[in-house]
């Protein structure tokens, strides 16, 4: 028989801390973003703002534990596609940059996703 | 003494797609499914696909493009696209990438049946990037399902 329980909130025993999601781990982060850093689909993220062509700040809901976050991140392009950097990162937020494929900075729509530990 | 509870299925009880857990730091809640990858695929540049979660099949649709279909569809267009790409030889490791891809030039081919991903390989200063099979590559779904 399969069972079914119905919760709103999972935490420890204590019911302070996080529970172990056996095998598994969610994304803490999440953003997908137009080339005027527009956000057009996001989780934790309390804020995105253009910091010049192909420049975007990207600023966390809740904060990381600390600055070492596990980054993906990819763009929209032509054919001929370019490439995304993670720039710089903080437990707060991250910079994204979009390059052109010889390397000069365009702006793109942009996804990012962040894993790691919550503070 | 840990505390273990073994369920089949966790539903949210206010709302079934919303369960709220609490961040590793204790300082912070967030939403469960917000977090929660809802396709992914890994699959070699001779089309076959390694593993895979909520993927009905792949597209080979020409050199360096792949179309993931899902077997559940987004519940829109706009959903967060990640991945990478991999290659076994030190001659194909420059300026790899993995992306959308945009094959009009303006239009957006996120679908919320599908994506179109693309794998665009060899900038450098000097010299464009091209479309390129590879060994493989992967590619990860964030957003809502429908």
């Amino acid at each position: 028989m399969t069972s079914v329980l119905n919760v709103d909130t999972i935490a420890d025993k204590a019911g302070t801390g996080p529970v172990g999601l056996t095998k598994q781990q969610a994304a803490k982060c999440g953003c997908s973003h137009g080339g005027d850093a527009v956000v057009t689909k996001s989780f934790n993220i309390s804020s995105t703002s253009d910091q010049g062509t192909g420049n975007y700040d990207l600023s966390y809901t809740n904060n990381l534990s600390d600055s070492v976050g596990i980054y993906s991140s990819t763009r929209d392009g032509t054919t001929t596609i370019g490439f995304t950097f993670v720039e710089t990162r903080s437990a707060s937020g991250h910079t994204v940059q979009s390059s052109g494929h010889a390397g000069s900075l365009q702006d793109k729509p942009c996804s990012s996703i962040v894993h790691g530990d919550l503070a | 003494m840990a505390s273990i509870l073994k369920v089949d299925d966790l539903r949210g009880n206010t709302a079934a797609g919303n369960i709220t857990i609490t961040s590793e730091g204790g300082a912070a809640t967030m939403q469960l499914q917000q977090g929660v990858a809802k396709s992914w695929t890994a699959h070699t540049h001779g089309d076959t696909v390694d593993d895979s979660f909520n993927l009905s099949s792949l597209t080979d649709s020409g050199t360096g493009l792949f179309i993931c279909n899902f077997s559940s569809n987004m519940n829109s267009t706009k959903y967060i696209v990640g991945g990478g790409v991999g290659v076994y030889s030190s001659a194909g490791r420059g300026g790899d990438f993995v992306g959308m891809n945009m094959s009009g030039g303006s239009t957006d081919n996120r679908a919320s049946d599908h994506c179109d991903v693309a794998v665009n390989v060899g900038s450098s200063a000097s010299a464009n990037s091209a479309l390129q099979d590879r060994d493989w590559s992967m590619h990860i779904f964030h957003g809502d399902l429908a």
